[in-house]
């Protein structure tokens, strides 16, 4: 271990070739820039209220000695001592001597820069025979390898300190816990107390940590000024600082011993400063295990992981010191991101019993990691225990996604990672899954674990996704098999496409999952495709005859699907495709809601100019369909079927029985719309048979007899339009209306309801005029045609 | 509105950094307590001057002048304004009133700090009342590096000032001293009002600093920025007349000439202010003889010097024309007359002064028996009056 050196003091000559003060010497290596930052590191001014013009006695007892340690721009480490020395070679007060060592990165092995304060080569003051006219010459490289590292401040030294101060354990726990925390809020620390106190405290605090970490703090055992603060600062008496509740507070972490005022430091829940401050005190040889445990850890930042670091310490102390939660969790990244394999191995045996059925209900990613680190060790070591622990953490991570409190992706990783890492993974996770599965049948709960179970099997090579089905066929697994299918036809934006290269790679290699599948594989198929791809589908499958061979089940979604895709337009092919629909319905015993072919077929018959049908059960049928009908395509049908059907018809009952099987309530307007039209077309014939027809319906229409009460709205609508249609007939064809009433031999109750018609109409002016009109143009054309 | 438009005109110079800035470029720290915006680490001035600690939030410029921004974390109004440079905190009245930098240079020993303690005491207590001029510190640190390195000291514990840290291991020296400078008079009817305001800039700075070019350049930057400069010489190190005194005084190590270090400001500014050798540098520059109570036996009694000066009603310009004459013909006695020579060459406005910070010798030990100050305000308020900032007075 070898050293540079640098002596800054005011002198009488030094590097600049004048006096005052300066750098007087150094050794060969040393950088411009490196002198300049030690430079500024090496400034001393002493407590205010200390002596002004002191005796040299007095320098040694009570002016602190700062032993600064502080990394350099160029990594190097510097260590400096700066002592007081009084008056300088021009007898004015206030000079220093500071003596830099300048260290390579990593050559002080295990020492703290603390243990080097009392190295006999230190200079502190530079005597009158030195201070010449010459130039000094380069200070020597030293050697530094055989040091004594301090006495004062060996492990047990520092418990005795610290045992003999007030509350001193928790005094250095609040310190240490305050150097803890400065990491990350840049509030640097320090503490105030009489010089050698002080000097004690520091390097109490530093022992808490391993050489390795301390050595990653800038420390000043002595700091006058707060604006150049080391992370780790000790000061005595009056100086810059300003020992304040704001300062305390918001800027500083201060630990005054005088004045009792301490800044307040948020708890750490594992409180590494808290364990170690008392095995400081009170087991130093158990605080020196620990920091040689640590030499087996590449980790050397002052972080959370420290903590952890001590936690699997006190695991490999007592096995059964095993912490939970966020604990166990930092202790496992920590020994996963910076142990070497050994570290790990002699972790798993503690961890191993984390994962004890019950014994604790970890995070999902906490299980993810601890999968990783099992799955690994029992790579590494081939233990059996490992595996299975490996596989009990998946199997937990599973049983949350399951339970909705993970998700696939991180369940995906584990699965891909322990199929990964152990011979046969994939198969025993697989069966973890199973398990699962069986345990929720439910298929929205299995959901998660298809898609687990997809995207592993997306990622293995074909062989061995053929070879992981083909075992959850055997084992019966169809279920997760099924949730598999219905993750990939789900996610897929061509899903027949997906279905037939499905079919191929799976379903024909595994014909009995095929079987006993079918009909949830096409379900799950229709279920992913939209409405009217659906619908052509189902009607395909009926086509080519596949329906016969499915589920009825299925073949009822299909025969529905196929019966809601059937146009209400009268073609060839529609009507061939209502009878493909019916046959297959009948023969399958399938009810069709509305019946579809059925409506085709009576729109046909209406087109043709027949009535519907003469059975009864067509126009129950009928009654039955069109209230399953859209609104628009009750319209359409009524447009289509119930103008040429009430054309066509000459009986009263049947116009009746027409009414009552294609009347809607709620769209009573369409269908008014319809039958005005049916009063009001143009005929050759002003009064033909239907209307007749319709007319008898109404005069006899009793809305108290059975059946009628449906019609009920439509009477008085109806009347109105007999009345206006009456109206507007030749005086000469209602008289042949009236004849024809009167033949019917109506009964009493429809012949009042006539008189009232007729005198209603006969009594209008229009039909007076008409009929005055008429007699005249007889007179005047008595061969005109009748 | 005028002062405003102004401000955000002209350029102010950070009197830490020295950079020239415009107000519309220089961002705000946030002044609430740590408890209501939480303070964080100030990047660049953690670069600059080395500054690790948690510190008000920075809040940036708005591209305009404005005398005040808000916090956006806590709503809290600040007017403090930074340098953005260095990200100081600029003096309140930045942009308000003009600064005035005054450098108070020499070589190591030559009683620089003593000379600005005593300074600093004799304008508040004997200058101010009668000249009407106000000082007061502009900020904390002012007030607490005065008392604590000078005042306290000097004035308290009666010892000299401990030496001067470079600057370059120590940054504390680089801080200033900062005060305002409040002018007033008397109207005819007799009611005092304020004639106007300056800000004040003091450097004290370690001899060994001037002892290089290169580091006066790096910490000394101040000195090419000054409005006045104060040379401060050792008559002691003059080689005449140590060997005139002959031990009858304790004299001092020699140390840098005097000369030469004259020779490496007046480079510094020209290289600083770019001004080549063919024009003369603005600056008054004022020389003042230190301890001249050590030489006084080697000086004619009959001297103006050796009389008290009087600026009751203004800067005394005849007593100053005396001794300006004065010193000037004992610089020629004394064998350095190219101090007066470079002086001639290179300022348009220069004055020699002979002062006594203390008006005594340190006994033994560093005990300081009484403070007796001569002459120290002449060369201030030289300066002051070359800047038209205090009134002459013609004696008749």
């Amino acid at each position: 271990m070898k050293a540079l050196q640098l002596h800054y003091t005011s002198c009488r000559r030094g590097r600049s070739g004048g006096a005052g003060f300066q750098t007087r010497a150094c050794s060969d290596g040393l950088s411009p820039e490196e002198q300049r930052e030690i430079e500024r590191r090496s400034a001393y001014r002493p407590p205010r209220d200390a002596e002004r013009e002191p005796s040299p006695e007095q320098i040694a007892l009570d002016f602190p000695r700062a032993l600064r340690f502080h990394p350099l721009s160029s990594g190097r480490l510097a260590l400096t001592l700066s002592s007081y020395c009084g008056r300088d070679y021009s007898g004015r007060w206030g000079n220093f001597f500071a003596h830099t060592l300048v260290f390579e990165p990593g050559s002080l092995g295990d020492l703290w820069p603390v243990d080097l304060y009392e190295w006999t080569g230190w200079k502190s003051r530079l005597e009158a025979a030195e201070d010449g006219e010459e130039a000094p010459p380069p200070l020597p490289v030293v050697e530094l390898a055989g040091v004594t590292p301090a006495e004062s401040f060996q492990l047990a030294e520092l418990s005795a300190f610290v045992r003999g101060q007030e509350e001193g354990v928790a005094f250095l726990a609040r310190v240490g816990r305050a150097l803890l925390a400065s990491r990350s809020d840049s509030r640097p620390v320090v503490v105030r107390d009489r010089p050698v106190e002080a000097l004690f405290w520091i390097a109490a605090v530093l022992k808490l940590f391993p050489p390795r970490h301390a050595r990653r703090l800038a420390v000043s055992t002595y700091q006058d000024d707060p604006r150049s603060c080391a992370d780790l600062n000790a000061t005595s008496g009056e100086t810059d600082f300003v020992w304040s509740e704001a300062e305390a507070r918001y800027r500083f972490y201060h630990f005054d011993r005088q004045s009792g005022l301490a800044s307040e430091v948020a708890g750490d829940p594992s409180d590494y400063a808290a364990t170690t401050a008392r095995w400081l005190a009170e087991q130093p040889e158990r605080l020196e295990r620990f920091h040689a445990f640590l030499t087996t850890f590449r980790h050397e930042r002052l972080d959370a992981g420290l903590a952890a670091a001590l936690d699997l310490f006190l695991l490999r102390e007592d096995p059964a010191a095993l912490p939970l939660g966020e604990r166990l969790v930092r202790m496992v990244r920590f020994a996963a991101e910076h142990g070497d394999q050994d570290a790990r191995l002699e972790l798993l045996g503690g961890l191993e019993k984390a994962l004890a059925p019950g014994s604790t209900t970890l995070d999902p990613a906490d299980l993810e990691l601890l999968a990783g680190v099992f799955a690994e060790g029992a790579r590494v070591s081939a233990e059996a225990r490992y595996r299975t622990a490996a596989f009990r953490s998946a199997a937990a991570l599973l049983g949350q996604l399951v339970e909705g409190r993970s998700n696939a992706e991180m369940a995906t990783r584990v699965w891909s990672r322990l199929g990964e890492l152990l011979p046969g993974g994939d198969r025993e996770i697989a069966e973890q899954a199973l398990g699962l599965v069986r345990a929720h049948p439910e298929t929205l709960r299995c959901s998660p674990i298809g898609e687990v179970l997809a995207a592993r099997l997306a990622q293995l090579p074909a062989t061995g996704a053929g070879e992981l089905r083909r075992w959850l066929e055997g084992a019966g697994g169809d279920a997760l098999l099924l949730a598999e299918w219905s993750i990939l036809v789900g996610a897929s934006p061509e899903p027949v496409a997906t279905f037939e290269r499905y079919r191929r790679e799976v379903l024909d290699l595994l014909p009995s999952y095929a079987r006993r599948c079918d009909t949830q594989i096409r379900g799950g198929l229709l279920s992913a495709l939209p409405e009217r791809e659906r619908s052509g589908l189902a009607l395909r499958w009926l086509q080519s005859g596949e329906l016969k061979g499915f589920e009825p089940e299925l073949v009822t979604r299909c025969l529905e699907l196929a019966n809601r895709a059937l146009p209400l337009a009268v073609d060839k092919k529609t009507l061939a495709w209502a009878d493909l629909v019916t046959d297959a319905a009948g023969r399958h015993r399938v009810t069709l809601r509305p019946d579809r072919p059925r409506l085709l077929r009576a729109l046909a018959l209406a087109q043709q100019g027949r009535a519907t049908g003469p059975t009864e059960a067509d126009w129950v049928g009928l009654a039955s369909d069109l209230p399953l009908l859209g609104a628009d395509e009750y319209e359409t049908l009524l447009e289509k079927l119930l103008l040429p059907a009430l054309e066509s018809i000459r009986i009263a009952r049947e116009h009746g029985k027409l009414l009552a099987a294609t009347f809607r309530h709620d769209q009573l307007g369409s269908f008014l719309d319809v039958y005005t039209r049916f009063f009001r077309n143009g005929r050759r014939d002003p009064w033909p048979e239907p209307l007749q027809a319709a007319l008898r319906f109404w005069l006899t229409f009793d809305d108290r007899s059975d059946g009628a009460a449906p019609l009920a709205a439509l009477e008085m609508p109806a009347r109105d339009l007999l009345a206006s249609a009456l109206g507007r007939l030749p005086p000469r064809y209602l008289e042949k209306v009236e004849r024809k009433v009167r033949q019917a031999r109506l009964e009493p109750r429809a012949e009042a309801l006539w008189q009232r018609l007729h005198q209603g109409v006969t009594s209008a002016r229009g039909y007076r005029l008409r009929r005055w009109l008429g007699a005249r143009l007889q007179q005047l054309n008595p061969f005109g045609r009748r | 509105m005028l002062t405003s438009l102004i401000a955000a005109l002209s350029k102010q110079v950070c009197p830490y950094c020295f950079e020239p800035y415009r107000l519309g470029q220089a961002p705000f720290r946030c002044v609430s307590p740590g408890s209501r915006c939480a303070p964080e680490r100030d990047e660049v001035r953690a670069a600059k001057w080395g500054e690790n600690l948690a510190l008000g939030r920075v809040l940036p410029e708005r591209g305009a002048f404005h005398r005040q921004t808000i916090c956006p974390a806590c709503g809290q109004r600040s007017g403090k304004r930074l340098c953005p440079h260095c990200h100081m905190e600029q003096p309140h009245t930045v942009g308000c009133y003009r600064s005035f930098i005054f450098a108070i240079i020499g070589a190591k020993e030559a009683g620089k700090s003593h000379y600005l303690a005593v300074l600093i005491e004799q304008i508040k207590k004997q200058l101010g009342p009668t000249l009407g001029i106000l000082l007061e510190p502009m900020n904390d640190a002012t007030i607490r590096r005065y008392r604590q390195d000078f005042y306290e000291p000097l004035y308290e514990h009666g010892s000299v000032i401990r030496a001067t840290h470079s600057a370059l291991s120590d940054r504390r020296v680089q801080m200033p001293l900062i005060y305002s400078l409040t002018l007033t008079s008397r109207s005819g009817s007799g009611a005092r009002r304020i004639r106007g305001v300056v800000t004040l800039v003091f450097f004290d700075t370690a001899g060994e600093d001037l002892d290089d070019e290169d580091v006066m350049a790096t910490v000394n930057k101040y000195i090419y920025r000054a409005d006045g400069i104060l040379l401060l010489l050792d008559p002691l190190q003059l080689r005449r007349v140590r060997a005139k005194l002959d031990c009858s005084v304790a004299l001092p190590e020699v140390n840098t000439e005097t000369a030469t270090i004259l020779e490496r400001t007046t480079k510094l500014i020209r290289l600083g202010r770019d001004l080549p050798l063919t024009r003369p540098i603005d600056a008054p520059l004022a020389l003042a003889f230190s301890k001249f109570d050590a030489v006084e036996g080697l000086l004619d009694p009959q001297l103006q010097l050796n009389a008290a000066s009087h600026h009751d009603h203004g800067f005394d310009r005849a007593d100053f024309e005396a001794v300006n004459a004065e010193m000037q013909a004992l610089l020629a006695e004394w064998d350095s007359g190219q101090i007066q020579q470079a002086a001639e060459t290179h300022y348009r406005r220069f004055g020699f002064f002979g002062i006594s910070a203390l008006g005594c010798s340190p006994l033994g030990g560093g005990r300081v028996p009484r403070i007796l100050p001569r002459r120290v305000e002449d060369p201030f308020l030289w300066l002051l009056h070359c800047h038209g900032l205090v009134p002459a007075r013609d004696r008749s």
